[in-house]
């Protein structure tokens, strides 16, 4: 066995279509343009059902209906907390001197960056943090 | 603004900066903590996350007067790496107080890495009024009560008990405790058995809200690294039985351990917590995470599906 022969032997196992077509490799035909990473709030125990996907660069969580995602239960305060992303697509949560906090990974937080995987509590909800990526006027997990 | 103590973990990571994907959540930037209380910036190290905090600090309240008490743990380098890079020391109109160990010529050494051949500007390029201040014993910064008291790691490490009204916060990074355990014989043959420390040290974390603690290794790892200065997962443990504190960040995270490894080391201290049913809240610091210094009140239920 040669070495050409050798390498390819190594990489064999790692080659895309023995591993199904993934998004990274269909990202690779995609041009670059028209795709944006935005904040989703998965609901594990909710008082709402649907997934929550939060647009824009910031949105206040609370009861009041004039916030822009609305939790209806009397544990939320009107404006409980607002999740932000900063120009560089990073996620963060920040507690709006709420009655009953705003926790992290189950810590009460004043303010934390978010990151996928990190459980949410808010009120009587708990939600699961997420990024999504969303392509020509599509979503995808 | 809090009436007590408020934190924020801006590096959290151990020996040298670890970015990457495997870091991201925990975070990669070495040792640097916020503490306030009303109008007092304390900061706890120097370490690279320092640089994000005073970018933060000057896009949020722009380049006003501020003053800083910064309180070094000890000198190692990646306590004060980020020094060179924080932006309010360059400021005039900023005061820069500066606590270290009383043994250490702290200014000498913070100008010996800006020095020609390590970095391009010298100290002498800071012009904000600094003032060195060695720790000799208790002291008060703007409300704040301080406590230093020494910790066991190799050329030695300041922990600091901090008290503004009922909030109390322990910082204990760079320690490895076992080493001053009375029973240190005993430790090493069974590292799970309990520790017996002096009664004063113990003292030092008794009553805390939140305790800072240095938790660099797992227990397979620490068997390896004994002597390096960082605890093990089985050493907080036995700290936080001892002690009760409210709240421990597992500090100081090894630059080899990925988010999952942390996260596992958390997972694990409240494992064995919860077999002994002792009701402390264990989390890893992470890069960004900011939180009141207080009793932390349980979430309301969570609604029933």
């Amino acid at each position: 066995m040669n070495v050409d022969d050798a390498a390819e032997q190594t990489l064999r196992p790692f080659k895309l279509e023995t591993i199904g077509e993934t998004d990274l490799a269909r990202d690779f035909d995609r041009p670059t343009t028209g795709i944006r990473v935005m904040g989703v709030l998965l609901p594990v125990q909710a008082c709402v059902k649907d997934r929550i996907v939060i647009v824009g660069s910031s949105a206040v969580v609370g009861r009041d209906p004039t916030a822009e995602i609305v939790l209806p239960d009397s544990a939320v305060s009107k404006r409980h907390a607002r999740i932000r992303c900063d120009p560089d697509g990073l996620y963060s949560i920040e507690d709006l001197g709420s009655s009953n906090g705003t926790y992290v990974d189950n810590v009460p937080v004043l303010s934390c960056a978010l990151h996928g995987g990190d459980s949410i509590r808010i009120g009587r909800s708990m939600f699961v943090f997420d990024r999504i990526r969303s392509f020509e006027g599509t979503t995808e997990t | 603004m809090s009436d007590g103590l408020t934190i924020r973990f801006w590096g959290t990571r151990g020996s040298i900066p670890t970015p990457g994907r495997s870091t991201e959540k925990y975070g990669g930037n070495t040792p640097c903590i916020e503490v306030r209380h009303r109008d007092t910036r304390i900061v706890v190290d120097a370490g690279s996350g320092i640089r994000e905090m005073s970018t933060k600090w000057l896009d949020e309240e722009g380049v006003g007067p501020t003053n800083v008490s910064l309180l070094f743990t000890h000198l190692h380098w990646d306590h004060i790496q980020g020094f060179p890079f924080f932006a309010h020391g360059y400021m005039s109109q900023n005061e820069l107080v500066v606590f270290g160990e009383a043994d250490k010529p702290v200014e000498e050494l913070l100008s010996g890495q800006m020095s020609g051949d390590y970095f391009p500007v010298e100290l002498s390029a800071m012009r904000a009024k600094m003032v060195f201040r060695p720790i000799v014993g208790p002291f008060e910064v703007g409300g704040v009560h301080v406590t230093p008291f020494p910790l066991p790691h190799p050329g030695g490490s300041l922990g600091f008990r901090m008290q503004a009204g009922d909030s109390v916060l322990v910082v204990a990074t760079d320690s490895e405790l076992d080493l001053i355990a009375q029973n240190r014989d005993e430790v090493l043959e069974d590292h799970e058995a309990s520790r017996s420390y002096a009664d004063d040290f113990l003292e030092m974390f008794r009553g805390a809200n939140l305790v800072v603690l240095d938790c660099q290794y797992t227990d397979s790892i620490y068997a390896q690294r004994t002597g390096w200065g960082h605890n093990s997962v089985a050493t907080a443990v036995d700290l936080c039985r001892q002690t009760r504190p409210d709240m421990v960040a597992l500090y100081h995270h090894d630059p080899q351990s990925s988010d999952d490894t942390v996260s596992n080391m958390a997972d694990e201290v409240n494992r064995r917590l919860a077999q002994t049913k002792d009701r402390i809240l264990v989390f890893a610091a992470r890069e960004g995470l900011a939180m009141r210094v207080a009793k932390p009140k349980p979430p309301p239920a969570l609604i029933k599906d």
